[in-house]
């Protein structure tokens, strides 16, 4: 399949662009805090509760919160249904999102307490994880949790021999590599980054830059979003 | 002025300007919002804060509060606390507190069990968070919201300043709030 | 502890006629249907009753009867009660209440024929279409079990069968027969209450679910909690769920 033609993308986009993106605040009714993103064919919905008493309690830290994440994919959002319960991946991609989002919260307000993060992918598309951390950090405002700055995320690949932003559901499967990398928007410290493929020194330099600049206009989306909620412009 | 609405990780002053006050956070000689709120200048003390918008609840001082009796000791009452009154959101952190017993009646106790009783549904004021959550029910709005027979478990009523059971028509003696059996509203 | 305040105020109101929410007794919360949400699934619909949100999603795919009808297509029904839906909910496997939902659902659907699995015959003996229902609970405020089977009853109508995709010929479109549709009461004191909220469905004493169809006959019941109703309350729960049912049906098709 060729993946690029006449300088355009499969899906007719160019190299640096995004899919479209929606992102909305504040969407449930029982949880502290939650956010709507809509990314390509990506649907996802993020919920916080917490700051609440960490049970069972030898889990807790005496010092400060644990920041415990919860991926979870519903089983008609791919393709060949998904069995209910967590797999190896969704435990990874957990994982790796609860380490982001710790250190953007000052959880050193809130000892002995978890903030948990719930996000549920109800349509995929490629770039789930990054949908998933994007919503998280606008569910995490939403609540009212105290952080340094949000998370932004975005994925960049290899496709083709061309460095493209923003892994369409083809990319993904047939690129030569992807790079999702989640930056704190405002001092640039990278926060998640992972990659699997194959890249040269060169075209790693090259992605991260797109890959972080694509972050700053993901961080005005979410900015937007909680504007909305809370001003109504 | 127009309130203006900041975000987290938002810079809102120096610190050459400002003290750095709640909901913000100072990072190299600069200031920033640590919530999604209104940023509040107070030109007289040269502080910033930033006022939250849907804060978690975080127990303090003077906050009235729900909750459940768990335990009668000899010196005091252990609470259970179920919500802050007047928040929807649940609370943040430690959830059980303590009625000495000097603090369950404005008058002389001289038995905790004759003024609450387990499982009986209370309203008190904060009087301590720190090291230990302490409650107080002095005051005529303070006290038992609701209880039940210790016989047939059936509700009491209101009789004076003493709880009745219509079914088993005994009396038991409590420290009941002034808006015993009628409290739903304000929770 | 603090339902039983709840509870108290809920029958007082009750006792004079009112709903905390300014309902009448048989008047259920604003209902919305929004068909095709998840374009990975044969067919899908989000189902808001009130405050309370529930997405449901159907996936098929070739499989094995079931030895006792070697001619039939095969119905799985799940419910997951994701933790983001309620500060009650915990990850981990699904709990009883998921799983009697799930089942009632089900039941709902396999035994007033909606669908006739006979159709969903592929090769006799060896191959049928296995449907998957999914039912995601999103947001829970109260009833869940009338806003999962009006989501799983919308998503079928949603349904096209992906035939196609696994090389049996061309796509068609799943034929819903019949539309039963649920509707849940509870009992607060002697009160009967139609859709109730969470408040509500926190300090009753029963739970009936009464599933009827166009027709207007009865086709599943669920009585749930552990109080009891009389013969003449069933009757006239029956009554109003048929009625309300009716207007239920029009916004599912």
């Amino acid at each position: 399949m060729e993946l690029i033609k006449d300088g355009k993308r499969i899906d007719g986009r160019s190299f640096d662009e995004l899919r479209p993106i929606k992102i909305e605040a504040g969407v449930l009714k029982r949880a502290d805090g939650s956010a709507y993103v809509e990314w390509g064919g990506n649907k996802v919905l993020a919920a916080v509760y917490g700051p609440r008493e960490a049970q069972p309690r030898h889990i807790q830290n005496p010092t400060k919160a644990i920041v415990s994440c919860r991926y979870n994919m519903a089983a008609f959002s791919v393709s060949d249904r998904k069995r209910q319960g967590p797999d190896r991946r969704s435990v990874e991609i957990s994982k790796i999102v609860s380490e982001a989002l710790d250190r953007v919260i000052f959880t050193e307000q809130f000892p002995r307490a978890t903030i948990d993060v719930y996000m549920e992918v109800l349509q995929a598309d490629a770039g789930t994880r990054c949908t998933c951390l994007t919503a998280a950090s606008v569910a995490l405002a939403d609540a009212g949790i105290p952080m340094r700055d949000f998370v932004s995320a975005c994925a960049v690949g290899k496709v083709d021999g061309q460095i493209v932003l923003d892994l369409g559901k083809e990319e993904d499967n047939l690129g030569e590599a992807d790079l999702p990398i989640a930056i704190m928007p405002r001092t640039g410290e990278i926060l998640l980054l992972q990659m699997d493929g194959h890249l040269t020194m060169e075209e790693f330099n090259k992605a991260v830059t797109l890959g972080m600049n694509a972050c700053m206009k993901i961080y005005e989306m979410q900015k937007e979003a909680l504007m909305k909620k809370y001003t109504g412009d | 002025m127009k309130k203006r609405l900041v975000l987290p990780g938002e810079m809102i002053g120096t610190s050459e300007e400002f003290l750095p006050g709640e909901g913000t956070f100072e990072e190299n000689g600069k200031i920033f919002s640590k919530n999604v709120g209104t940023l509040e200048i107070n030109e007289k003390e040269r502080t910033v804060n930033v006022k939250t918008v849907n804060p978690p609840v975080v127990l303090k001082t003077g906050d009235i509060v729900v909750g459940t009796i768990r335990d009668v000791k000899s010196m005091m009452a252990i609470v259970d606390i179920e919500k802050a009154v007047g928040k929807n959101r649940r609370i943040t952190g430690e959830s059980t507190g303590a009625i000495h017993i000097s603090k369950i009646a404005s008058g002389y106790v001289k038995d905790v069990g004759s003024e609450c009783r387990m499982n009986d549904i209370i309203r008190a004021k904060v009087i301590q968070t720190e090291p230990s959550l302490q409650l107080s029910m002095v005051g005529p709005e303070f006290g038992v919201l609701r209880a039940v027979c210790e016989k047939c478990r059936m509700p009491l009523e209101k009789d004076g300043n003493k709880l009745f059971c219509k079914h088993c028509e005994r009396t038991e003696t409590r420290k009941i709030a002034n808006d015993y059996g009628t409290a739903e509203q304000k929770l | 502890m603090l339902s039983e305040i709840k509870r108290d105020y809920i029958c007082q109101l009750a006792a004079k006629g009112k709903r905390v929410d300014g309902r009448k007794f048989d008047e259920p919360r604003e209902i919305k249907i929004e068909k095709g949400v998840a374009k990975n699934a044969e067919g899908s619909a989000l189902v808001k009753l009130g405050d309370t949100s529930v997405m449901v999603g159907v996936k098929m795919a070739p499989g094995e009867p079931y030895p006792d009808t070697q001619d039939s297509g095969v119905l799985t029904t799940s419910a997951e009660l994701t933790p983001l839906a309620s500060p009650t909910f915990e990850s981990g496997p699904p709990s009883p209440e998921a799983i009697e939902i799930a089942r009632v659902v089900d039941r709902g659907i396999r035994e007033s024929k909606t669908v006739d699995f006979k159709k969903l015959c592929i090769t006799k003996n060896e191959k049928v279409w296995v449907l998957f229902l999914d039912i995601h609970v999103l947001d829970y405020d109260g009833n869940l079990f009338d806003a999962s089977s009006i989501g799983a009853l919308s998503a079928l109508t949603d349904t096209v069968v992906p035939a196609k995709r696994f090389e049996i010929g061309e796509d068609f479109k799943l034929e819903v027969e019949h539309y039963p549709v649920s509707c849940t009461s509870v009992k607060i004191g002697s009160a009967i209450l139609l859709d109730p909220s969470l408040d509500e469905e926190t300090v009753a004493d029963a739970r009936l679910t009464v599933s009827i169809d166009e027709n207007g006959d009865i086709r599943a019941m669920q009585k749930g909690l552990n109080g009891s109703f009389t013969l003449d309350e069933v009757k006239s729960i029956i009554n109003s769920s048929k009625i309300k049912g009716d207007r239920i049906r029009e916004l599912i098709k």
